[in-house]
């Protein structure tokens, strides 16, 4: 060491180093964690966002000036949104206005967009995976890559029950002809809150409901509506199916199957009495369901002159009932 | 320490006679508060783009403040000011640390009126105050921080063009170094951790993005700032005194 080499300095310079080394992979560790990461980490300087305004600015005026967006435009707007999103990976808007603008011309680069934006791992938007479900579904009929999309979407927070319903609807439709008793269950559990809900007790109608036979929820009257309408379809199909059937081991699985459905439809309306064509609760006296004019069981009448008596005693005519 | 001090406030009060620099840091402010009329420019972002431009703005004031220590002393040694200040009882270290903190002053000055001015116009277009602005100022400052240190350093061997031009790159480069991190060989770790990570401070876009970081981490961050300044200055320090002035 030169005599004019301040040893003060190298002491300080030797100390400063190793702590500072320390100090960046403590640092590092912990950033990781809080920060954003895309596909593609592009670094300008650390005025990425600035430049994501300039570039948002610019696509906006470049949209601006077409008339109409023919397949080759779409990828030129792929190529845009590409470098826009590799500045701010967390611009949602983008990703979302990217996919639908080129979604009808070029679906496969629509997607990918939507594909880029689900690897950054704090973008955690329900939008996103439905948009390219419904993208998958309608543009590419590619239904198990929809319902894979529908499935990410249903797992983020703050999401509409649309989501869900939207998600059950397209499994329905991909699984019902091989197995529609799971199509059903996935109604029921929609209905009741969660899989095995309703043998519980806590997904059941509740009683004030029971009357209309419509839920107070609109969310669970909706999912009804689908489990009647599931209902009767596999009913109608099963009872079809013995008809024709000869092969009598089927033709025992299609009545395993009426059965099964009529025992969860049960389960819906806790022991109410149901229309067995519409499976909507009806009221006591009634002998025709008022939906659809299916003769029913009537329940609750008198003995004697068939009113409804409302007390032990019969209105009508005086008689006693149990 | 008197001699340091003098050097610091001959650097202070020369930066400060600058009135160019009052109308600039101005105009910075108008054009962050004139934001608000770019709704239909930007498609209704305004508001994000008002504050990610403040946040530029204000790593970009540090950047070129930094910058000034680099043109300062490169000038001294070109026009052989340093020899006249050497020549009294003055050391080259306190020359250098004088220098350095002069800068490092004005530049704390220039954060602070910049971030105040945001503040206000934040508040006054969002209608309620963004503290977390003062963490960016706050990473801004270690930035600035470190940035003066790295231009202490190739100030104290190369001449103003290549001293700046370094300097840049060293900011620019500094920013990308978390690749090396993620990296799992441990050449690229071990580089990751000798080189000067700008990265590490820069909570810019995770912050627009309304992502939470917390003030634990960024005065982590500062301290690394300055933890790395002083091995960069103790570095400066030694070449500076092995140079040869005549």
């Amino acid at each position: 060491m030169s005599p004019s080499t301040p040893k003060f300095a190298v002491v300080v310079l030797i100390l400063a180093l190793v702590v500072s080394m320390m100090l960046s992979m403590r640092i590092a560790q912990r950033r990781v964690v809080c920060v954003a990461h895309g596909p593609q980490n592009i670094v300008r300087a650390g005025f990425n966002k600035f430049l994501s305004h300039i570039a948002w600015m610019r696509l906006i005026q470049y949209r601006g000036s077409l008339h109409g967006i023919t397949e080759q435009e779409a990828r030129v707007l792929k190529g845009k949104y590409d470098s826009l999103t590799d500045l701010d990976p967390m611009f949602d808007r983008a990703y979302e206005e990217g996919a639908l603008e080129i979604g009808w011309q070029s679906p496969n680069d629509s997607l990918d967009l939507l594909d880029k934006a689900q690897r950054v791992d704090k973008l955690k938007s329900w939008r996103i995976p439905l948009l390219a479900g419904f993208i998958a579904k309608n543009r590419l009929n590619d239904s198990s890559r929809a319902i894979a999309y529908l499935k990410k979407a249903d797992q983020q927070p703050n999401r509409p029950g649309y989501v869900k319903r939207f998600l059950i609807s397209l499994q329905a439709q991909h699984d019902f002809d091989n197995d529609p008793i799971k199509v059903l269950h996935l109604w029921v559990d929609y209905y009741s809150g969660g899989a095995g809900q309703l043998l519980t007790g806590h997904g059941r109608m509740p009683m004030r409901d029971m009357e209309s036979g419509f839920d107070s929820d609109p969310e669970r009257s909706l999912a009804l509506n689908h489990i009647r309408r599931v209902s009767t379809k596999i009913i109608e199909q099963s009872q079809k199916g013995i008809l024709e059937e000869r092969n009598p081991e089927r033709k025992k699985m299609l009545r395993d199957r009426i059965d099964q459905t009529e025992k969860i439809i049960r389960q819906v309306y806790a022991g109410r009495h149901i229309c067995p064509q519409c499976f909507r609760p009806y009221n006591a006296g009634e002998e025709f369901c008022v939906h659809d004019g299916k003769k029913l069981a009537a329940y609750g009448t008198c003995a004697k002159c068939k009113s409804v008596p409302r007390g032990p005693f019969c209105q009508k005519c005086g008689a006693k009932n149990d | 320490m008197y001699d340091l001090m003098t050097i610091c406030k001959t650097t202070y009060t020369r930066v400060l006679r600058m009135r160019s620099l009052y109308v600039l840091l101005a105009s910075v402010l108008v054009l962050v508060g004139a934001a608000h009329l770019y709704d239909e420019l930007s498609g209704g972002r305004e508001k994000e783009l008002m504050y990610d431009t403040g946040a530029a703005l204000l790593s970009l004031v540090g950047l070129l403040t930094a910058l000034m220590v680099a043109f300062d002393i490169a000038r001294d040694l070109r026009e052989k000011v340093v020899m006249t200040l050497l020549s009294k009882p003055l050391g080259r270290s306190q020359y250098l640390l004088g220098k350095f903190s002069g800068v490092v002053w004005i530049g704390t000055i220039n954060l602070i009126i910049l971030t105040l001015g945001m503040l206000l116009i934040l508040y006054w277009e969002q209608g309620f105050a963004r503290w977390d602005f003062l963490k960016l100022a706050f990473s801004a400052w270690g930035t600035m921080v470190l940035t003066t240190a790295v231009g202490v350093l190739f100030a104290s061997f190369f001449a103003e063009l290549p001293a700046v031009i370094l300097t840049v790159a060293v900011y620019a480069i500094g920013h990308g170094t978390e690749v090396l991190y993620q990296n799992n060989s441990i050449f690229s770790q071990l580089l990751f951790s000798v080189m000067a990570n700008y990265g590490l401070l820069d909570f810019k876009d995770a912050l627009g993005s309304n992502l939470y970081i917390s003030w634990k981490l960024i005065v982590w961050s500062v301290v690394y700032a300055l933890v790395y300044s002083s091995a960069l200055l103790s570095l400066a320090n030694i070449i500076f005194h092995r140079r040869d002035l005549a």
